[in-house]
């Protein structure tokens, strides 16, 4: 039996010692248990030793500690006049809004019902508008909204974006970030979440991915421009953040392969990170994003991107890419790994030796090097609870 | 300011689910024109019989509107509809499969060669109608219950479309009964089944069970795919096939109505 030697470290400071360059004295293990508490409380099944405990108590008898991941500021829609609907029927109008989720708006759409919320946002120069749902099964499994209409749809639409991002504030709001480093105390870390990167926020929110492909091709200035509107609010967020006391900020990109090619990779994506960890490391903040998706296919490009983090990394089975070739191309960072063990090795289908067998593997393969470790792409609702403590069992007793 | 496409005539998604998303594929242009220089005026018949290989190069170049002029092109010089579609249309859509599977090319050339086709395919298909040809078969596709993905069944979609099947998408969140009442009405060879969450893998095994509760099993291949599906899962619930991208969820397509006969 391993010996479990002096732990001076908290789970906060072994986070904070590896993405600072730092040895800690155990790899951390911090991941999102949000998902996982949230679907087992709305399906009655919440183990009875979890039953009445926080989220955060839930981290700590998981021995997970608890990674949060907070908008340190909001954007002022000015000009902008913004209707909100709910299955068809209006329930708010506001002029100049203040809103933490540009452009998908996700904090201000209900996901404990089954809905569709449509988003109007008037401007002086045209209107656009997006629509998100929640499936009763997402309410279920306390999964997203899912965006079912990109704001995007029109030729004119590119210009109204463009003038809804040319005309917003950045408006800090730290005091969310204190709130949240009280929250999970010593057994955690807050993340300040920015938004994605102008690329991926065109693919994915403003335009849509099979569509953003059409129109690089066939007007590509329509893409350009807006990626130029966008660039300019992400210098003006930088600026803005330079007074966040953070040591970490991170972009939401969902970066897969499969979309943001290796070409569009190294033409948008390297130039967009390689601009902002420029900005953030001269304000002393590391810099990551949150990289779930196929990695195979930019694996030589990882180290490009100038990022010290990438975040949610999804190894096979949830992708293609296995471990080892995550390793071999950056083990050990730059840009490090956080994340790692594939959510559904901790489902009850998967036999729990395949889990046993990959961590053991990881520790083995890591042998020292820095490392986050987290349940890809956080634990959810059909994952095994017991999984995640024998996790942060293992991950504790291992000595490096 | 570009016209919209709307040279798919597939291009509407059957909103039989309970939402109704509402959404199109938009599409700004067909993309660049023909080359400079390429005028039809003066075409000579050598001009025309070489337009079945300048024909595919457009359609792997994806250049839209040069595929659109090569058909009527070789149209005009008498080369039967189903000749271009299958020596023309479908010889370069294998070409730009092959390519993708080696990774020299991505998602986005390839939905381009595929818009490229089906632009063809506008022009060819009511000569086919004529002509009592049948497409290569029949596929009803949709994401499962309770999933609202749909990127990579819209890909697997435009390559079947581009693989000349005739494709029905039902779109997302589709309950079980909705595909057995398509695969009543429509009589596929294929049944694509596609999911993206782990939670809702589950629904794949339902609608394999509702099938065979509805006496249509042995009537259709099922297939599946989606970033959580491996091939053993597709095994474990009685799939007939599984696609591991959207080139080969096609010729996958392609191999289980071959072998059906």
């Amino acid at each position: 039996m391993m010996v479990e030697l002096g732990t001076s470290m908290s789970m906060h400071d072994r986070v904070l010692a590896v993405i600072q360059g730092r040895k800690p004295d155990r790899i951390p293990f911090c991941d999102r248990l949000e998902l996982w508490h949230t679907a087992l409380i709305r399906q009655n099944r919440l183990p009875a030793d979890f039953d009445g405990l926080s989220l955060n108590e839930s981290h700590r008898k998981a021995g997970i500690g608890q990674l949060k991941f907070v908008r340190p500021h909001d954007f002022r829609l000015n000009g902008v006049e913004l209707t909100i609907s709910v299955d068809n029927e209006e329930v708010s109008r506001e002029t100049a809004p203040e809103c933490q989720g540009w452009p998908l708006m996700q904090e201000l759409v209900q996901t404990d019902r089954p809905g569709s919320t449509v988003f109007e946002f008037v401007t002086p120069v045209g209107k656009i508008s997006l629509r998100q749902v929640v499936l009763p099964e997402a309410v279920a499994w306390s999964e997203t909204c899912y965006t079912a209409e990109n704001p995007i749809k029109e030729p004119e639409d590119f210009d109204t974006v463009r003038w809804i991002i040319e005309h917003m504030d950045v408006i800090p709001r730290f005091d969310r970030i204190r709130a949240g480093e009280a929250e999970v105390g010593d057994f955690g870390f807050v993340v300040p979440k920015l938004e994605r990167i102008p690329f991926q926020e065109v693919l994915i929110d403003l335009v849509g991915e099979l569509n953003t492909f059409y129109v690089l091709n066939d007007n590509p200035s329509y893409i350009h421009k807006l990626l130029a509107a966008i660039d300019e609010l992400r210098v003006k967020t930088a600026a803005v953040l330079s007074n966040l006391d953070s040591p970490y900020v991170e972009f939401v990109d969902n970066v897969t392969g499969h979309m943001t090619n290796p070409k569009l990779f190294a033409e948008y994506a390297i130039p967009e990170y390689q601009r902002y960890c420029e900005l953030y490391h001269a304000q002393g903040k590391r810099v990551g994003s949150h990289f779930d998706g196929e990695l195979r296919p930019l694996l030589g490009q990882l180290r490009d991107t100038g990022l010290d983090v990438i975040e949610s990394i999804s190894p096979a089975p949830l992708t293609e890419c296995t471990f080892d070739e995550l390793w071999q191309s950056v083990g050990g960072g730059p840009p490090l790994m956080w994340g790692v063990i594939p959510s559904p090795l901790l489902e009850e289908s998967t036999p729990e030796a395949e889990l046993h067998e990959f961590v053991d593997h990881v520790l083995e393969t890591v042998n020292g090097a820095p490392i986050i470790l987290g349940v890809s792409d956080m634990v959810l609702g059909n994952n095994l609870i017991e999984r995640v403590e024998w996790c942060a069992r293992r991950i504790k007793e291992h000595v490096i | 300011m570009h016209e919209q496409d709307n040279a798919d005539p597939d291009s509407a998604a059957e909103t039989s689910s309970s939402l109704d998303h509402g959404s199109r594929p938009w599409i700004l242009g067909e993309g660049p024109g023909p080359p400079c220089g390429h005028g039809r005026e003066e075409r000579t018949r050598e001009d025309n019989l070489m337009d079945l290989q300048q024909l595919i190069e457009a359609v792997i170049a994806g250049n839209a509107p040069e595929t659109k002029a090569l058909t009527e092109a070789a149209l005009s010089d008498g080369v039967a509809p189903q000749t271009i579609v299958d020596d023309g249309l479908i010889a370069a859509m294998g070409v730009v499969g092959e390519h993708f599977s080696r990774g020299e090319i991505y998602v986005p050339e390839m939905l381009l060669s595929a818009r490229a086709m089906q632009s063809a395919l506008a022009i060819i298909e009511p000569l086919l109608a004529k002509a009592d040809i049948v497409s290569r078969g029949t596929v009803v596709i949709g994401t499962v219950k309770g999933d609202v993905h749909d990127i990579g069944k819209n890909i697997v979609s435009i390559m079947l479309k581009g693989s000349a099947f005739t494709v029905h998408d039902l779109g997302v969140d589709v309950p079980a009964e909705r595909f057995v009442e398509a695969i009543r009405e429509h009589k596929p060879d294929v049944l694509g089944l596609s999911s993206l969450l782990t939670t809702t893998m589950p629904a794949m095994r339902t609608v394999i069970e509702a099938l065979e509760t509805a006496g249509v099993r042995d009537q259709v291949k099922v297939m599946v795919g989606g970033a959580p599906v491996t091939e053993a899962f597709a095994l474990s619930i009685g799939a007939d096939g599984y696609g591991r991208d959207a080139v080969e969820a096609a010729e996958q397509a392609r191999q289980l109505i071959l072998a059906a006969g």
